[in-house]
């Protein structure tokens, strides 16, 4: 009976000494094993965010719920010093609806993505060969990578006698060139070029007597962007904006098209170790029209909050970490 | 050494710490007994026997400054009665040797004998219960009751009250639960009779090991805070109200109730506790001259109630409750009408007084109450004051011991596993 007693503070012991070390998680001095590190990049997401918008000349404050599902990875090859370190983010359903700003054909206000992926490739020592005879090797200062995009659905009821419209980004693809060349995850600085290929369906006053247009940015989709996250994975910062002319077969070349947005994220507490993050969501866009339809401005300030359920996280082992501090 | 010889010694010894001890005895039994010390419940009481054949209990004391010391008892009462509810002593020749004391040389100090815990013994050796459990009883009581109808302006003072009960509630530590059962309960007023009364009901608590939410913050150091979500159960078997609200002609029969309840909090030992149910009930109401069932009903209800112990050693009790409840009629004319009950209630005990170790306590209590599910002629709102006293039988010593506290069980329970 006495040796029961010795083993509880033996362990206890252990558990208030056994750090998890490179793990998402750490054990108190209690021997209570919690989640200080996220992967915001991999996430199931599910929020919602008020503040101010304004759509054309209307302004409003009603909410917007924010979901989407993330998911990072990261496969690595390759010898010391010639090491390359993908950084694969994919998304899925992402975006922001607004379920009380109205519809159209039954479907809410809504800008979501149906899939949309950012390959960077880094390299410790990125370089370009010449074919030049003998071929020479050439140091070249970027991460190199590729955006590519599809289904993105903006659906914008009619406000204030406007035309209502529904905009489907079919596809949009780009190269990226990364100076900053950090290789950390969620941390790249990036110029990116490429096409892009928009429908839209619009009408006045409502869609069933619209009209469809396409647009395609032959490479004309030029794009740059900032995002940045901590080792913790607990605040995170993005910006990204791009213009992108177009030929469009109602109106010819456009060259007004322009969107920027900027994110910051704060984890605020962990819930069962599901970490709530304040948001901040700010953006502006300016959307050509067609010669029947007048050019659409939207922009947004909103603040909220949103749950991130982790798909990944290091363990410090497969099972209970308390467990592994004994062995 | 032979049995005489050591009988002389055993004697001799005896001789040296008893008189002096009995000696001081009188000369300090004019003091306060509180000034005595006392022999400790919990450490070995050895039974020696002196030169008279007097008995003794004695107990080794070790002082904070390392010294030792021998507490001395008398084994009897001053009347010469036989103590009661002492410790069981040891008894041998060599317990000084057995210590690893020289009697001659200790101090000897005259005590009082050990009494268990929640009980005090006296400077004449008498024991007597200085600590209630009110949740393990059987009452009786009796006292005033007057009530008051705000909503027609009546009020009577002249009605008094019989009540009884029986309660019991334990702890079970190993399973980390709490079952609390009350059978027989009620009270009877009159002389405007009334009948108020519950069968069987129980309760059951448990705290849990694992927290059920658990918040990390981070700002600064991260830290982890735990939420536990303590739950419980609880029924409600036959619960009577013949004339409810001063209803002729009606008696409302609640058949069974049964709920879940959630502790957001509780006291270490789950005596006290703040509790939150939600459950359903289901029942009926009666013509009590022939006419046979009125209606049957059945719905929800919920509740907020909190009982608390407010002292060391169980005398004083304070709870209180709010309750509603929406029973839905199923048969009859008013098939689907939703009714509404709702009430209030607020009390205090305290002992006053024990006779023979039963505990006799003042119970204070009001309460309001207001239902439409009566017919339109009586009162919906009903106020009701009870002042009376109790006399509890059994009503054992409160047993405070907490349970061992979540992240020590775990732990017990990972090196278990391990």
């Amino acid at each position: 009976m006495r040796l029961r007693p010795l083993l509880v503070a033996g362990f206890l012991a252990l558990a208030a000494t056994g750090r998890a070390g490179a793990s998402d998680f750490v054990t108190d001095e209690q021997g209570r094993t919690f989640r200080v590190k996220f992967d915001p990049g991999s996430e199931l997401r599910l929020g919602m965010l008020g503040g101010l918008q304004q759509d054309g000349g209307a302004r409003s404050i009603d909410p917007v719920i924010v979901t989407g599902l993330g998911y990072r990875a990261q496969p690595s090859g390759g010898m010391k010093h010639e090491q390359v370190r993908w950084q694969l983010d994919h998304r899925v359903l992402w975006g922001q609806v607004r379920p009380w700003a109205g519809t159209v054909e039954g479907v809410p206000r809504l800008d979501a993505t149906l899939y949309s992926g950012v390959y960077l490739r880094h390299t410790d020592e990125p370089f370009l060969m010449l074919p030049s005879n003998p071929p020479r090797r050439m140091f070249f200062p970027f991460d190199v990578g590729v955006e590519a995009e599809g289904g993105r659905v903006r659906v914008t009821p009619s406000v204030d006698g406007a035309s209502e419209r529904v905009r489907v980004g079919a596809a949009r693809a780009a190269v990226l060139l990364d100076p900053l060349r950090s290789g950390e995850p969620g941390n790249s600085l990036f110029l990116a070029v490429g096409p892009r290929y928009d429908i839209d369906v619009q009408g006045t006053p409502t869609i069933t007597a619209g009209s469809v247009v396409h647009r395609v940015a032959p490479f004309t989709d030029v794009s740059a962007g900032w995002r940045w996250q901590d080792r913790d994975g607990l605040t995170s910062l993005s910006w990204r904006g791009g213009w992108f002319p177009h030929w469009a077969s109602r109106g010819g070349w456009q060259t007004s098209a322009f969107e920027t947005c900027l994110g910051l994220d704060r984890v605020l507490v962990a819930v069962n170790d599901t970490p709530v993050h304040a948001v901040l969501d700010a953006g502006y866009s300016r959307y050509p029209g067609t010669d029947s339809s007048a050019t659409l401005e939207e922009g947004r300030v909103l603040a909220g909050l949103r749950v991130g359920w982790q798909l990944k996280g290091s363990r410090p082992g497969a099972g209970d970490g308390r467990k592994m501090h004994i062995n | 050494m032979p049995p005489s010889l050591r009988r002389i010694a055993w004697a001799g010894s005896l001789l040296l710490v008893a008189l002096p001890a009995q000696a001081q005895d009188r000369a300090s039994s004019s003091a306060r007994s509180d000034g005595k010390p006392r022999l400790d419940w919990s450490k070995d009481v050895w039974c020696v026997t002196d030169a008279q054949g007097r008995e003794f209990r004695v107990q080794e004391e070790r002082l904070e400054d390392g010294s030792v010391r021998l507490l001395v008892a008398p084994n009897e009462e001053a009347s010469g009665k036989p103590l009661d509810r002492v410790a069981a002593c040891k008894r041998s020749n060599d317990w000084a040797s057995t210590l690893r004391i020289d009697p001659a040389r200790v101090p000897r100090v005259s005590a009082i004998a050990e009494a268990p815990p929640g009980w005090h013994r006296d400077h004449q050796g008498r024991v007597f219960q200085v600590s209630f459990d009110l949740r393990r009883r059987f009452l009786v009581g009796a006292g005033w009751q007057p009530s008051m109808r705000p909503d027609q302006g009546e009020q009577e003072l002249d009605r008094a009250f019989v009540e009884m009960g029986l309660e019991a509630s334990w702890l079970n530590p190993d399973q980390r639960m709490r079952h609390t059962i009350r059978a027989a309960e009620g009270h009877v007023t009159f002389d405007d009779l009334r009948v108020d009364g519950t069968l069987f009901s129980y309760e059951m608590v448990r705290s849990s090991t694992a927290p059920m939410l658990r918040f990390t913050t981070f700002f600064g150091e991260p830290q982890r805070y735990d939420t536990r979500m303590d739950m419980g159960f609880g029924l409600r078997v036959l619960h009577v109200q013949h004339r409810p609200h001063g209803a002729d002609d009606r008696v409302d029969v609640e058949m069974g109730e049964a709920h879940a309840a959630w502790y957001p909090w509780h006291s270490a030992d789950l005596f006290d506790h703040v509790r939150i149910t939600a459950g359903a009930m289901g029942g009926g109401q009666y013509g009590t001259t022939g006419n046979g069932p009125t209606a049957y009903y059945a719905g929800p209800k919920a509740g907020i109630d909190a009982f608390f112990n407010l002292d060391r050693d169980g005398f004083h009790y304070v709870d209180a409750g709010v309750a509603g409840a929406l029973p839905i009629v199923v048969d009859g004319d008013q098939r689907g009408t939703t009714r509404r009950r709702a009430s209030v209630e607020a009390g205090y005990e305290v002992i006053f007084l024990a006779i023979n170790d039963q505990p006799l306590s003042l119970r204070l209590k009001a309460g309001l109450d207001w239902r439409d599910d009566l017919p339109d002629e009586v009162p919906r709102l009903e106020g009701n004051v009870f002042t009376g006293m109790r006399f509890s039988f059994w009503a054992p010593a409160r047993d405070r011991t907490p349970l061992v506290p979540a992240f020590t069980q775990r732990a017990m329970d990972d090196v278990g596993r391990f």
